[in-house]
């Protein structure tokens, strides 16, 4: 009676436990199958490496990475080249100072900056890179471009974050959009022989003209939010500046008449003022935006913010050589 | 340990098969030390605390159950008085300070008072210390043994699913589910899987994607007017939603997975069509408990109207300060508890039958939907409250809900109107992801009228079921909100 109740037992038991095994071995192979796409995708992200994250070499060029990934994500992109190539001389800001070019920068002025400007740039931005390029080498040169519009508590994007996170947590360079967009881009980019086009507006002037002026800068200053705290802490990193014996000046770039008459219609002018004063109270200060010979031409401007290559050039003279025409110093 | 961390990503694969690999006996314990660790990677020294509760309560069982008479009550109210202690020194020891510093200020009273202490609330203390209640209470009321395994007792308290935002279990569903082995079941396992899928998604898609929308107008909202207002509370009521019932979704389906059954904690709550619907499908864990040891113990419905009243107001009050040391939190109770009176005033005053419509589908689902938006629109009112950071920000925002909205035809013409009062700055692409994932969630929940997810699922072919399981999957690691590791909001309570 004991024997037969004990066999009946453990063949519950076997018959339990082999269930339970073909269950487990079932959930496996499904679970494997179902992982097989995302293996793939991974693997895709070693062999493209967008961002040059991962490696410093991959299937796809610099050059089609610059025309994708860059576009998309111009932050993660220099943060990661900085990273890898240090330089302790800096220019931070918005596209005005992005599109002063590095090569530009060393045949007109023979100085070797890292243009760590980002399209779009705001404060919050620019001051998160001053702290990480700090972090990441001794600087001793670092140039601030700021306007009205970047000097504004209310522009709060901060695409900043993005990379430190990657290096706290390298799982999260596989899954981010951006990663996945550029990485796919790129590999269609490089497969193809194809410019992507990204970033590249594609209307003519005269409506880009109009977008830039009354949707993006009106955007800015419709919203205008004195930032109290960014100017504490442009306070502090100039006090940072003074301890580590980095030199620091500020940029107040050209904007046409027009987006200077805006700042006007939106009653910005005592802000305008204001940024002036507090700016020349931290560091020196390079001031081009007034109605001078530069800002009244529209010639000189792809858009109302964006001056053309032969101002880049007067700009990083006058900066770098301390001999200014246009600017106003203070 | 968050639910949304790579942390968890294995710790819980790692459990889980411990935990089937593991003869029985030894389940419970690989269980608590899990949980211990689960609890301990927030802040390891308020485990004492947890330890003090479970100590606590599991002695209070025992004497409970051997006492007679007004001994059983003294040991009841020793526990409580034990448990509501630890809670209100950690949770509201400040708050009553300050509210004390105000009472004499506004008197004009210089009378000594306590000094404020920097206290950091242990994380999910409201919920396990309901939970250790709960056990007290149905003990002494006899609807439950006491728990003689210590071990296991300490399990019912710590167990990491439900540990740190419930739901909030009682003893008779949760403990004798530790005594009795579970089988590695891969349907069962596979559903568990599957509402943790949902829960993340909730959470990581839609919660933290609708979060700095939110964010932006309710950290300072007299820059705000109007629609802004209005996107921030609406984007906020499905916040909310979804942070919350994502997490009880994973941690139902992590229990799941191990072969555990918690209690269901929300029920499609944004289709109720009155109040007092709402509340039985929204937090249903907190809800019931406030029913059975606080409502029904003042004397429930069966007093006199008035009595009646003040034991749902006096409910609804409490149930705000549970959520958090603020008037905001009480002012959104005191609210839930005044649309209630209302609602059953009003359905007194017209015999429930105002709003019942016979004529004709599309009427009967017209009246239906108006229901629905109704409450809705009275649970978003209260939100405000909810979500402000103080109440005079509360206020601003109450009085400022409809401005400039008569123009609001003509401002939605302008792109930068809609990039500043919508879109709050922020890219658009995040809120038509939002608005993308809210449309997948109305779906979902709108299919769920007819049949649980589950069945949903298992009646699609292999091929659109795999789809959908991309789908979400995809959905969560590329539109999830990974790298700002939002915490959950019900943690803070």
């Amino acid at each position: 009676m004991n024997h037969s109740s004990s066999s009946t037992s453990n063949s519950e038991v076997t018959a339990e436990t082999k269930k339970e095994l073909f269950d487990v071995r079932r959930l496996l192979k499904r679970m494997a199958l179902f992982s097989v796409p995302f293996v793939v995708y991974v693997l895709l992200i070693f062999a493209v490496d967008p961002f040059n994250f991962l490696t410093s070499s991959s299937f796809v060029s610099d050059d089609v990475k610059r025309s994708t990934a860059f576009q998309l994500n111009p932050c993660v992109w220099k943060m990661a080249e900085f990273d890898k190539v240090p330089k302790d001389k800096i220019l931070l800001g918005d596209s005005r100072m992005q599109s002063l070019k590095s090569e530009d920068v060393k045949a007109v002025a023979n100085e070797d900056f890292y243009n760590f400007a980002y399209g779009g740039g705001t404060l919050r931005e620019v001051i998160d890179t001053f702290y990480f390029a700090s972090k990441r080498t001794e600087l001793k040169k670092a140039i601030i471009g700021i306007n009205l519009d970047t000097y504004n508590d209310y522009n709060i994007t901060e695409r900043t974050k993005l990379y430190p996170s990657f290096k706290e947590n390298p799982t999260l360079y596989f899954v981010n959009k951006t990663v996945l967009q550029s990485a796919f881009t790129s590999a269609y980019s490089q497969i193809t022989k194809t410019d992507m086009k990204i970033g590249k507006p594609n209307v003519d002037k005269e409506t880009f003209w109009k977008h830039e002026l009354n949707d993006v800068m009106g955007g800015y200053f419709q919203k205008y939010v004195y930032p109290v705290k960014y100017k504490k802490e442009l306070e502090e990193l100039a006090k940072y500046c003074k301890e580590k014996n980095i030199e620091l000046a500020f940029v107040i770039f050209p904007t046409h008449v027009d987006t200077q008459n805006l700042v006007k219609s939106h009653h910005l002018e005592k802000e305008n003022q204001q940024m002036r004063t507090d700016l020349s109270a931290i560091a020196k200060v390079y001031d081009f935006d007034y109605e001078n010979e530069v800002t009244t031409k529209k010639e000189n401007y792809d858009d109302p913010v964006h001056f053309t290559k032969p101002i880049q050039e007067q700009i990083i003279r006058e900066i770098l050589s301390g001999q200014t025409k246009i600017a106003k110093t203070k | 340990m968050l639910f949304n961390s790579f942390h968890f990503l294995i710790f819980f694969p790692v459990v889980t098969a411990l935990y089937f690999l593991l003869p029985h006996r030894f389940r419970w314990a690989l269980l608590l030390a899990a949980s211990c660790y689960f609890y301990m990677v927030f802040r390891p020294i308020y485990i004492l605390i947890l330890l003090f509760t479970i100590v606590v309560d599991y002695t209070a069982g025992i004497l409970i159950e051997k006492a007679e008479g007004r001994k059983r009550k003294f040991f009841l109210v020793a526990s409580i008085i034990a448990n509501v202690g630890v809670l209100a020194f950690f949770k509201y020891y400040n708050f009553l300070n300050e509210s004390l510093r105000d009472v004499l200020s506004f008197a004009h009273l210089s009378l000594p008072v306590p000094p404020m202490l920097e206290i950091l609330l242990p994380i999910g203390l409201s919920f396990h210390t309901f939970q250790s209640l709960s056990y007290t209470i149905e003990v002494y009321r006899k609807k439950t043994p006491p728990e003689r395994h210590f071990g296991i007792f300490a399990l019912y308290v710590m167990f990491y699913p439900q540990l740190v935002a419930g739901p909030i279990e009682r003893p008779q569903n949760l403990l004798w589910q530790f005594h009795t082995k579970h089988y590695f079941d891969y349907s069962r396992v596979v559903a568990g899987l599957q509402l943790m899928l949902w829960g993340l998604f909730k959470k990581v898609v839609i919660a933290d994607r609708l979060a700095p929308f939110v964010n932006t107008v309710y950290n300072d909202p007299h820059s705000y007017q109007g629609i802004s207002l209005i996107v921030a509370t609406v984007f906020f009521a499905f916040q909310i939603y979804c942070d919350f019932s994502g997490y009880s979704d994973v941690a139902l389906g992590s229990a799941q997975v191990m072969g555990f059954k918690l209690m269901k904690n929300f029920d499609r709550p944004y289709f109720s069509k009155s109040i007092a619907e709402f509340w039985k499908r929204w937090h249903i864990s907190l809800s019931t408990w406030f029913r059975d040891y606080l409502y029904i113990s003042l004397g429930g419905s069966r007093v006199a109207i008035p009595r009646w009243y003040f034991n749902l107001f006096f409910t609804f009050l409490i149930s705000g300060l549970w959520h958090g040391a603020n008037w905001t939190y009480v002012i959104w109770g005191g609210l839930n508890g005044l649309y209630l009176i209302m609602e059953i005033q009003w359905d007194k005053l017209t015999g429930g039958n105002l709003f019942k419509f016979e004529g004709g589908t599309f009427g009967f689902w017209a009246v239906r939907a108006g229901q629905i938006l109704f409450t809705f629109s009275l649970t978003c009112f209260a939100w405000i409250f909810f979500r402000a950071n103080n109440v005079s920000d509360a206020f601003y925002i109450v009085t400022h809900l409809f401005s400039g909205l008569t123009t609001l035809p003509s401002d939605l013409q302008s792109l930068v109107f809609i990039k500043m009062n919508i879109l709050m700055q922020h890219d658009k692409s995040e809120f038509i992801i939002a608005i993308v994932a809210l449309l997948v969630l109305f779906v979902t929940h709108w299919l769920q009228r007819m049949d649980s997810g589950r069945n949903l699922l298992a009646n699609l072919s292999t091929g659109l079921r795999w789809s959908f399981y991309y789908a979400i999957v995809i959905a969560i690691l590329f539109f999830g909100a990974f790298n700002e590791s939002q915490q959950f909001i019900y943690f803070q309570f």
